[in-house]
């Protein structure tokens, strides 16, 4: 059988025949007890449906090309030719199938932030709080400067005109407003401002374009550079238009209005073309966004498969409906009805809180709720392979019989007995449990199913509002025991089962529907769904009325997680890359470019190169000498343990006895090692040669530096390996130069 | 002389050296610039780039009597100034004139000779005389000094120093041809070309010392607006506090900018300057004339590097960009 065309209702009077039409009035088909007060409910459901959907906004209804979805098409079938509150919907039927079904939302995001001990969060937080603050006020001060001094047209002052580019002067970039800017410069007289104006429009215009680079420091000859290479065909016509430019500003020659006229108008009709690629690449960006919604359709809460007539419906008919966004960890007693949606997500904590604010009293509708169910509902949705096997299922296999839906509808809410419900079957669920019982039942096909009971201590609520029950632990048996539940229902029952069931839900009811399609804004076009839906919700009870679907708990834990429920990701992927797209044709608009500098440490040796650079230039190399041999001087005083002494000879002296060389040879290389005067031979050779004793001198001295360790006893001892070390260059003297 | 005539004869003038020198025509042409307005060139430049061709040839075309000077290390001033000889006969000192004395000088390889020697060149270049035991002689007009440096051998040279420097309109690089220029020069070898006997080429004389006093006074002529005065300002005053530099240019640096832009809007048929002017010579005016920090130079950068750094922050007068 195929289920799509299914269309399903029920009467649950018990002497309604199952054989009743499709879409019979609820007026015909109940007793003379409820005639009056369903009368009353239809005119006030029907007067409050057609204000609901008299909203253009429930385009289904006023559009015969609104697209529906399979889903909403399969509603088709119980839609009666002349539906007054929603005129276009069978015309809608006529066309078929045309949008894609919504994808169910999936709230997993897979990326987190991470669990931070408290000062690194705090610290994260505080820069990311920071970095939004740097940026809004940003935006701030840049939409307060780029506000027009005046609007085109006012008496401008002619300060604000002529400063072109004052100290606080916000560059224009804007091709018509800085046309206007030279309008009225004209207007003014400033010529030179106009002129200027002109010419940056012409600019700007060609740089909207990608065919040149505008800076302030660039010139005429730049840009016809920047447009040889991008736009060749071009460069003729603005390099004279430039050329005028120039000789406007430049050539001393008087501007008039006139001219002026003329350049605005040459700069507003130059024929320049959009770069092909960049044409074609921004082109390809729309493409790709429109492409995102081809085939999808937005604003699914005004479709026949939304919820947002339900809601406006219920808040017509006086009850105090919305759709819930907050958590269902924040569930309290305010709410008084609680209808689960398909796509809500509820976590095993807030299935634990909801357990209690059913146990005081809350009503909760699956409808038919998050595939999670916690196991005290005992309830298990299951796909409909077919109708047959779904009703074998829910009474274990025993025939479903008229005396089996009559006893079902025995429990359920007076008002909602002898009304006609229709929708598509799309699921259903197993209960092994004896609390549950088919609501919904026809022709062997079940369209939902309600659990209801009473807590230990706590009042039936139907036969609460009957009056005619007293509230007892013994209430649910009772009303098992008067109304006869099928037998291989009861069957499986367990007294340990039935107490814990007792015992969790409390005082509350839960009823469960196998799909969501009661609660939808075709459901209430259809039969009495409307006064069904109504109906189960009046309960007496004067709490709120939630619809908990996707955007329930809709405060993200991040801005990912926020990104990922909005569904913005592929809009904000586009608008970064218009951006990204923008920015490599325009450059950064968005502050003024300067050069960044590396400001890293250089190494030492960098240094010692520089100064050495320096020196040589100077033709310095005396004196570099001198420095470096009065700084081997000094290291090997403070070796010989004699700082403070200014005697050469002490040193010499001391550094004789170490090495077991001549006082005198070691005197001479101290002297000659500190040597300043000029150079004193005679000719390029001469000064050679004096040079390369004041380096002998030294390298001699940096060979006995070389040795390692203070003592003189050891560097008499090492004398072979002292020079050897230096030979190795350990100590390193590099000259440079010898022209002089 | 008007500035139509101006262009035309200086149009002429490049593209008749232009025939000797392929594929340098920008060289040639701040080359001429300089001398419509009186000023010198240093050319810096590998060796066989033509450096000396170009210098000859300018001399043959522009119809100045050309002398060169070889600068060696014992090159001494009075090699170049020239020196009072005692004549016997006469009984008296004569002046006997050094290769200084000529209209078109090439000071070839400059800085191979002692400070002294450059320096001898100092009051020629600026004041076009020259002083010998306290007699000023003043030097033929006009006058023009094309000096050359060899960049690549730094032993036994002795850079030019900075007053030296100053006295130079331009410095120039004579840059490698492309593989096409060289192709085309081979080709001219081939059909006769020799450096050393440019009358074979044909070339024609396009210009003599009148004319091209004359297009000095031509100059007069084009005007520069006072805005474009603030620009040169502007250039040359942030040379003197760039992070880069250790001292910037001169005055007269300024007056340099002033005067070849100007040269340039005639050779280009304005009566007018334009901001490219000042902007396209502005390196060869002032690259010379601004010494580089040691470290800007050991992170490899060069005073052109600055120049264009400067020229990049400067505004462009009288743009509303």
């Amino acid at each position: 059988m195929n289920l799509g065309g299914l269309s399903l209702f029920l009467v649950l009077a018990s002497n309604m025949s199952p054989a009743a039409p499709m879409s019979l009035p609820a007026e015909a088909t109940t007793d003379e007890a409820t005639t009056d007060d369903t009368a009353n409910r239809s005119l006030t459901s029907s007067a409050a449906l057609a204000e609901v959907f008299a909203d253009p906004d429930f385009a289904f209804c006023h559009e015969e090309s609104f697209p529906l979805s399979n889903k909403e098409f399969r509603w088709c079938t119980q839609v009666p030719d002349n539906l007054e509150a929603c005129p276009k919907l069978k015309a809608l039927c006529a066309r078929g199938a045309t949008a894609v079904e919504r994808e169910p939302y999936n709230p997993d995001v897979s990326f987190n932030f991470p669990d931070l001990p408290n000062l690194p969060s705090f610290a994260f937080w505080l820069v990311v709080g920071g970095l939004v603050g740097v940026l809004v006020w940003l935006i701030v001060r840049n939409l307060i400067q780029w506000q027009p001094k005046a609007e085109a047209g006012e008496a401008t002052p002619a300060s604000t005109v002529v400063a072109l580019h004052g100290a606080d002067q916000v560059i224009e970039t804007d091709v018509q407003r800085l046309l206007a800017k030279a309008r009225m410069a004209s207007a003014e007289g400033q010529m030179t401002a106009a002129v200027a104006f002109a010419h940056a429009a012409l600019l700007r215009r060609l740089e909207g374009q990608g065919l040149i680079k505008v800076h302030n420091s660039r010139t005429t000859s730049d840009y016809l550079r920047d447009l040889s290479r991008a736009a060749p065909e071009h460069r003729p016509a603005v390099a004279k238009l430039l050329g005028d430019v120039d000789k406007a500003q430049f050539a001393g020659h008087p501007t008039d209005g006139s001219f002026v006229a003329a350049l605005i108008e040459r700069v507003v009709s130059l024929n320049v073309a959009i770069r092909p690629l960049l044409g074609l690449l921004v082109l390809g960006i729309l493409l790709f966004g429109a492409g995102c919604n081809l085939s999808s359709r937005d604003d699914w809460e005004h479709s026949p498969s939304g919820i947002e007539a339900v809601v406006r419906y219920l808040q017509k008919t006086g009850l105090d409906a919305r759709e819930r966004l907050a958590p269902l960890s924040k569930l309290n007693a305010e709410t008084s009805h609680l209808i689960l949606l398909p796509n809500v997500s509820v976590s095993d904590e807030e299935w634990e809180l909801i357990g209690e604010w059913v146990a005081q009293g809350g009503q909760l509708i699956l409808a038919p709720g998050p595939k999670n169910l916690p196991d005290w509902l005992r309830i298990e949705f299951d796909k409909v392979e077919s109708a047959d096997q779904v009703v074998r299922r829910m009474l274990n296999d025993a025939p479903l019989s008229k005396a089996t839906q009559l006893q079902a509808g025995a429990y359920l809410p007076e008002a909602l007995q002898g009304l006609a419900v229709a929708a598509p079957i799309e699921r259903t669920f197993a209960a092994p449990s004896l609390k549950v019982y088919p609501l919904l039942v026809h022709d062997k096909r079940v369209y939902a199913a309600a659990l209801s009971w009473e807590a230990a201590g706590g009042e039936d609520k139907n036969e609460k509002k009957d009056g005619d029950k007293a509230p007892g632990p013994s209430a649910a048996p009772q009303r098992e025991a008067q109304a006869e539940p099928p037998e291989a229902q009861a069957k499986p029952s367990e007294a340990a089962d039935e107490a814990q069931v007792e015992d969790e839900l409390g005082g509350g009811a839960v009823f469960a529907f196998a799909d969501r399609n009661l609660f939808s804004n075709a459901a209430l076009l259809v039969a009495d769904n409307a006064r069904f839906v109504r109906a189960l919700l009046d309960d007496g009870a004067k709490g709120r009325v939630e619809l908990a679907g996707d955007l329930a708990g809709l405060v993200s834990p991040n801005p990912i997680a926020s990104v990922g429920r909005g569904k913005l990701a592929p809009f904000m992927a586009q608008v970064a890359l218009f951006l990204l797209v923008l920015f490599a044709a325009r450059g950064a608009m968005f502050g003024a470019p300067r050069q960044v500098f590396a400001s890293g440490r250089r190494r030492f040796a960098e240094h010692v190169q520089a100064i050495g650079l320096q020196f040589r230039r100077a033709h310095a190399h005396r004196h570099v000498l001198f420095l470096l041999g009065t700084y081997l001087v000094e290291r090997l005083r403070h070796r010989a343990r004699q700082t403070g002494q200014t005697a050469v000879g002490a040193l010499a002296e001391s550094l004789a006895k170490q090495e077991g060389r001549p006082v005198g040879e070691m005197a001479r290389h101290l002297f000659a090692a500190k040597e300043d005067s000029p150079l004193q031979g005679e000719g390029r050779r001469a000064r050679q040669e004096e040079l390369r004793d004041h380096i002998e001198a030294i390298e001699a001295l940096a060979a006995l530096l070389a040795t390692k360790g203070p003592s003189a006893q050891t560097l008499t001892a090492n004398k072979t390996r002292t020079t050897a070390a230096a030979g190795r260059g350990d100590v390193r003297i590099t000259t440079t130069g010898s022209s002089q | 002389m008007n500035l139509n005539e101006f262009s035309a004869r200086y149009r002429a003038i490049v593209s008749e050296v232009d025939r000797a020198l392929v594929g340098q025509e920008e060289l040639i042409e701040q080359v001429v610039l300089a001398i419509v307005c009186r000023g010198h060139v240093l050319l810096e430049g590998a060796p066989g780039l033509g450096k000396t061709l170009l210098v000859r040839t300018l001399g043959h075309v522009l119809g100045c009597q050309f002398k060169r000077i070889q600068f060696t290390p014992d090159l001494m001033p009075s090699d170049v100034t020239g020196q009072n000889v005692f004549n016997l006969q006469r009984n008296e000192f004569v002046f006997n004139q050094g290769p200084v004395f000529t209209q078109l000088l090439l000071a070839d390889e400059i800085n191979r000779a002692p400070a002294k020697t450059q320096s001898s060149l100092l009051e020629a270049m600026q004041e076009r005389t020259v002083t010998v035991d306290g007699k000023s002689n003043a030097l033929p007009a006009p006058f023009f000094v094309i000096a050359t440096q060899n960049p690549i051998e730094s032993q036994g040279t002795y850079p030019l120093p900075e007053a030296q420097l100053d006295r130079f309109l331009f410095k120039l690089f004579v840059e490698h041809p492309s593989a096409a220029v060289e192709k085309a020069i081979l080709q001219g070898h081939l059909q006769g070309f020799d450096a050393n006997h440019l009358e074979r080429l044909g070339l024609e004389t396009k210009a003599n010392p009148q004319i091209l006093l004359q297009m000095q006074e031509a100059l007069e002529a084009v005007r520069i607006d006072d805005s474009l005065l603030d620009y040169i300002t502007d250039i040359v005053g942030r040379t003197r506090g760039h992070r880069n530099l250790t001292f910037g240019a001169s005055p007269r640096a300024s007056i340099a900018l002033l005067f070849v832009a100007r040269a340039r809007a005639a050779s280009l048929d304005r009566d007018f300057v334009v901001p490219d002017d000042v902007k396209a010579l502005a390196p060869s005016v002032l690259r010379h004339r601004i010494g580089l920090h040691p470290d800007a130079e050991i992170e490899g950068l060069s005073t052109d590097d600055c120049v264009s750094d400067i020229l990049r922050e400067v505004r462009v007068p009288n743009t509303a960009t």
